[in-house]
């Protein structure tokens, strides 16, 4: 049966005309064969996992449920690449002074799409960091958020991204602060080239009693196309007065300093592009201390083959 | 043009956003040679450096600039680079998400128009980072993203190693007084002309960076105009009586 | 609750002479097209302008009120439609104005002879002099400054008819449908070729016409390479028994033309002032917004700018403050449809006891609109934890040759300055009064000397909270 799913919705509606308040998606729920994992870590454990979400298995659905118990920390390196109509849930529980970090490869390899969902909840001290890294050919719809619940505890959001061809990239994330002295940085990156389009909503929501508590949401476009579409809806809200909330956006084409300081070593403006275009994610690279997910970004980026051999017979 | 003349400036005016810095410049750089040129603060000695480059917020409005006999007045920066024009500048830009590493190799594999193998290339960047006394791991960091100033003039430096120009500018206005920059400076200077056998311009308006180098002519800059031209003993006389003077003596 | 016993007390003889229709009426929910026909004879209108009303009603029956936004349930649209029928002798008896309003008349220093024009007490003001007298000095310019009743059938009738409504549609949305239904009073504003006007014309002066100040209607012609400054509204409370404001206004800023349009509004708070503005801006043309929001219960005013010109700028000042029982959602809005145009906007928003102020944009950039340069900056003070205050921009890109930056901040007043003041002898209430009048100086500094000094008094009796 296909049903008409309304996700990646806003939290505070706006203008109808913008078409940024949710997606509409379609999805086929008979189709759909769910699984289920659990990931876990003990009191005081120091875990690493690696997640694969293809449409490989028997299933077009998987939910995983995470759960850090109090002082454990988990590491993920979750890939999820699909020729098919995918989705993916997870449900992170990061109990007192836990910490989670989930490392993301969106991947739909084909003009499909995938369906990303993360919620999360933090006690106190604890903390959650969501790396995300989207790319591929197909649609990808991210729903994401995390409560705050615990005094103290804090999220960390990193998102890149390169867009191309007729891409549809759908990202929505949702930082709730309830505690007090918590802390919520969203940070977004990336490049849209071809046709493809891109909406961004980002919600720091300070709830009352979150006092003393601090959120940033950043988020920088570059934009290589005529044909590309950029919706950024970056939102604040504040029900707290002893709060610290901001947020940035800069959208646009390569500008002209660090245009320059390119063009000042040789390089021209097309090379340029193409450099920047995957600095986004390439900085995921360099951060997610794995090289087997690393070097699945690698492949994705498409580097020369000549590199490639170098690689194999250098290092 | 003679044979050996690398770069030849011919009654240059350039302007920014209207106003006028340089008014009427000539300069002209043999091979094998270090040039510097010196000034007070704004007095237009970076903009000429910025223009040499073609850095298209600074229009030349009048004058002509030529480098191995051909004219740049119109050729876009990045091919005026590929022709052996480096610029260090004074305050890089910091570029996240591009590796030092990886943007230099870029301009290399611009300039010689095909991929250069992995291998080689870390090989001789490790090479020259350790000649600049630059630890290895800011090959893989993102350019300048939270480099000390120091660190930058080592990236920039390391650069201008790398990519072997014919003729490198630096703009040290900056870095007069700070004596790590000048030990690097100097390091640099001296690997570049033992190993590259390139010309230099350094700008600056502290004789302190040229205390270890070996000048072949100075240049004097005061309010857009070269004032005074000579060879090294002009540092000598600049350090014991300052810009000052030469301006009273020339009004 | 307070203001359902004022209107209770309001004379009622209309009722009287509908007896029997009443019920009938009711279930109409107020506004018929009989309504609104007699409404537009009684006004003398042109063919075409009934025939305007008509239509427009219809499409207002037939939207739907927005599904985002605050929620409008406390308006009484019953009351309008009786309000704005003519013959009406709907009008509010002095002794019924609440004290509150009364106190702030008195605060605010506002002459015996206003008080009671600004309290929709119907009183004969004599701004009619004054309008008339402002009339003849702009006469002198070139300038054409006349009541929108009049422009409508003068010798201006033509131009009026090619622009009205035409920049914001009835089927803009539901309560723009609604103006161009019972719209009534407001002013026309023609500044000819060339004509840099050198006062600024105020509309202050239209008070006292039926109807005037909720359902107005300003049109705005600035022809090319003219300027003119407007100023609408003032810092007093304006006191209305029908708790709708739904005015519309209209600029045109033609080739290399400039207009300001000043705005410092504080309606009552039992009010909904669901505003529209919007400009459209040709060649070389600039428009800049002056807004600061201080009263109604509930407020959505979102100046929209067209920037259809090559080169043209649209520049958005404003600052709101939302008080207890408020809930004010102002912004602006945007789109970019020439080459190398540029928007600016700075807006500034307070909440306390309560108060709710939302902030609200929207920046297009079509395709077309290359070399486009917009910065958005959005700073938002929360004076308590009983106030809210949310920020919900959105920014619409379709060309990468276009520089977009936006910025917004939200905190409260810090403490360290709070400090510094008390140590130079201020109270708390004092200083930190003093710190939220700073804050919005970006509004009160591009007003006119007398409108600054006015909008600083109001904030300090916000700040006192002596008012609402």
């Amino acid at each position: 049966m296909k049903e008409n799913l309304r996700i990646n919705r806003l939290p505070v509606p706006t203008w109808n005309r913008l078409q940024v308040n949710d997606a509409s998606v379609e999805w086929d729920s008979e189709e759909a064969a769910q699984k289920e994992e659990r990931i876990a870590a003990a009191s005081g454990e120091d875990k690493k996992f690696h997640l694969t979400i293809t449409d490989q298995g028997d299933y077009s659905s998987k939910k995983v449920t995470v759960r850090a118990e109090k002082n454990s920390s988990i590491t993920i390196y979750e890939v999820c690449r699909a020729a098919r109509p995918l989705r993916a849930e997870l449900l992170l529980e990061a109990l007192e002074g836990a910490d989670i970090t989930l490392y993301q490869l969106l991947t739909p390899l084909t003009r499909t799409k995938l369906l990303h969902r993360v919620s999360g909840s933090c006690g106190e001290n604890s903390q959650i960091r969501l790396v995300t890294a989207m790319l591929g050919e197909g649609d990808i719809y991210c729903d994401h958020g995390v409560e705050l619940l615990g005094d103290h505890s804090s999220l960390k959001v990193q998102a890149a991204y390169l867009g191309k061809g007729n891409q549809l990239l759908d990202y929505n994330m949702t930082a709730d602060h309830y505690g007090k002295n918590t802390e919520s940085e969203i940070k977004a990156a990336g490049a849209l080239k071809d046709a493809a389009r891109k909406i961004f909503r980002g919600t720091i929501d300070f709830k009352k009693g979150a006092s003393d508590s601090v959120g940033s949401e950043n988020e920088t476009v570059l934009m290589l196309s005529d044909e590309a579409v950029n919706k950024t809806v970056p939102l604040i809200l504040c029900a707290e007065e002893s709060v610290e909330g901001s947020h940035g956006a800069t959208i646009g084409e390569l500008d002209d300093e660090t245009l320059f300081y390119f063009e000042s070593r040789g390089i021209k403006r097309e090379e340029a592009e193409k450099i920047l275009s995957k600095a986004a994610i390439k900085r995921i690279m360099g951060l997610c201390g794995d090289p087997e997910f690393a070097g699945q970004i690698r492949e994705l980026l498409a580097e020369e083959d000549e590199e490639k051999e170098n690689e194999a017979e250098g290092l | 043009m003679e044979k050996n003349t690398l770069l030849q400036i011919q009654g240059l005016h350039v302007s920014v956003e209207d106003k006028e810095i340089l008014h009427g410049i000539d300069l002209t750089i043999n091979r094998d040679e270090t040039h510097v040129l010196m000034g007070p603060n704004g007095t237009g000695k970076s903009t000429l450096g910025y223009a040499i480059t073609g850095n298209p917020a600074y229009q030349v409005t009048e004058g002509e600039i030529w480098f191995r006999g051909e004219r740049l007045n119109d050729m876009p920066v990045n091919e005026r680079a590929k022709k052996g024009i480096f610029l260090s500048f004074q305050n890089p830009l910091e570029v996240p998400g591009v590796t030092l590493s990886a943007f230099i190799r870029s301009a290399l594999e611009q300039k010689s128009g095909s991929r250069i193998r992995l291998w080689d290339f870390k090989k001789r960047l490790g090479e020259m980072m350790k000649l600049l006394d630059m630890d290895e791991s800011y090959a893989e960091r993102d350019l300048n993203v939270g480099f000390s100033g120091g660190e930058k003039k080592k990236a920039e430096i390391l650069q201008m190693l790398m990519l072997e120009p014919e003729l490198a500018i630096l703009d040290e206005t900056d870095s007069g007084l700070d004596v790590d920059a000048v030990r690097t400076v100097s390091a640099g200077v001296k690997l570049f002309r033992e190993r590259v056998h390139g010309s230099l311009l350094i700008i600056t308006h502290s004789t302190r960076i040229l205390e270890a180098l070996t000048v072949d002519k100075v240049h004097v800059m005061e309010n857009g105009v070269i004032t005074r031209n000579g060879g090294a003993e002009l540092v000598e006389e600049i350090n014991k009586n300052g810009f000052g003077k030469e301006s009273e003596r020339r009004a | 609750m307070k203001e359902k016993s004022v209107i209770e007390d309001i004379d009622r003889s209309i009722y009287d002479i509908r007896d029997q229709e009443n019920d009938a009426y009711r279930m109409e929910s107020g506004l018929t097209p009989q309504i609104i026909e007699k409404l537009s004879r009684e006004k003398e209108d042109p063919a075409w302008m009934q025939q305007f009303r008509l239509q427009s009603l219809q499409i207002y029956q037939e939207m739907p009120v927005p599904n985002w936004g605050p929620s409008l349930e406390g308006l009484d649209i019953d009351h309008i439609a009786t309000y704005v029928r003519p013959n009406t002798n709907m009008k509010n008896d002095w002794k019924n104005v609440p004290q509150d309003i009364k106190d702030t008349f008195e605060r605010l220093g506002i002459p015996q002879a206003e008080r009671k024009s600004l309290a929709g007490v119907g009183a004969q003001y004599d701004s009619e002099l004054v309008y008339h007298n402002v009339r003849q000095e702009v006469a002198t310019e070139g300038v054409v400054y006349l009541d929108m009743e009049s422009a409508m059938k003068g010798e201006y009738a033509d131009m009026v008819r090619k622009y009205f409504m035409k920049l914001v549609p009835p089927h803009d949305h539901k309560f723009a449908a609604l103006h161009g239904a019972v719209w009534s009073g407001g002013s026309f504003v023609y500044v000819p070729k060339g004509v840099h006007l050198s006062i600024p014309l105020q509309s202050y002066f239209r008070l006292n016409a039926k109807g005037a100040g909720q359902f107005e209607h300003t049109l705005i012609i600035v022809d090319e390479g003219a300027s003119l400054h407007f100023i609408e509204g003032c810092s007093a409370p304006k006191y209305n028994v029908a708790n709708l404001h739904a005015g519309c206004v209209e600029l045109y800023v033609k080739k290399n033309a400039s207009l300001r349009y000043s705005t410092i509004e504080n309606w009552s708070k039992n009010m909904y002032n669901l505003n529209t503005k919007r400009a459209l801006v040709e060649e070389g043309g600039t428009i800049e917004w002056i807004s600061g929001s201080f009263g109604s219960h509930v407020g959505c005013l979102y100046p929209m700018s067209i920037l259809k010109g090559d080169n043209s700028k649209m520049e958005f000042t404003g600052v709101t403050f939302a008080g207890a029982g408020q809930n004010l959602d102002t912004g602006a809005k945007v789109v970019h449809v020439g080459k190398n145009t540029s928007s600016f906007m700075d807006t500034r928003s307070i909440s306390k006891s309560g108060g709710i102020s939302t902030f609200r944009s929207s920046v297009v950039v079509e395709k077309s609109a290359k070399g486009t340069k917009s910065s958005v900056s959005c700073q938002s003070l929360m004076l308590d934890s009983d106030s809210r205050s949310d920020t919900i921009p959105a920014m619409e890109i379709h060309t990468k040759d276009a520089a977009i930056g936006h910025e917004a901040k939200i905190g409260s007043i810090s403490g360290d300055a709070i400090f510094y003041l008390m140590s130079r002898g201020m109270t708390e209430e004092e200083a930190r009064a003093l710190i939220v009048s700073g804050f919005a100086d970006n509004v009160s500094k591009e007003l006119p000397l007398e409108y600054a000094v006015e909008m600083n008094n109001l904030i300090q009796l916000e700040m006192k909270g002596s008012i609402g």
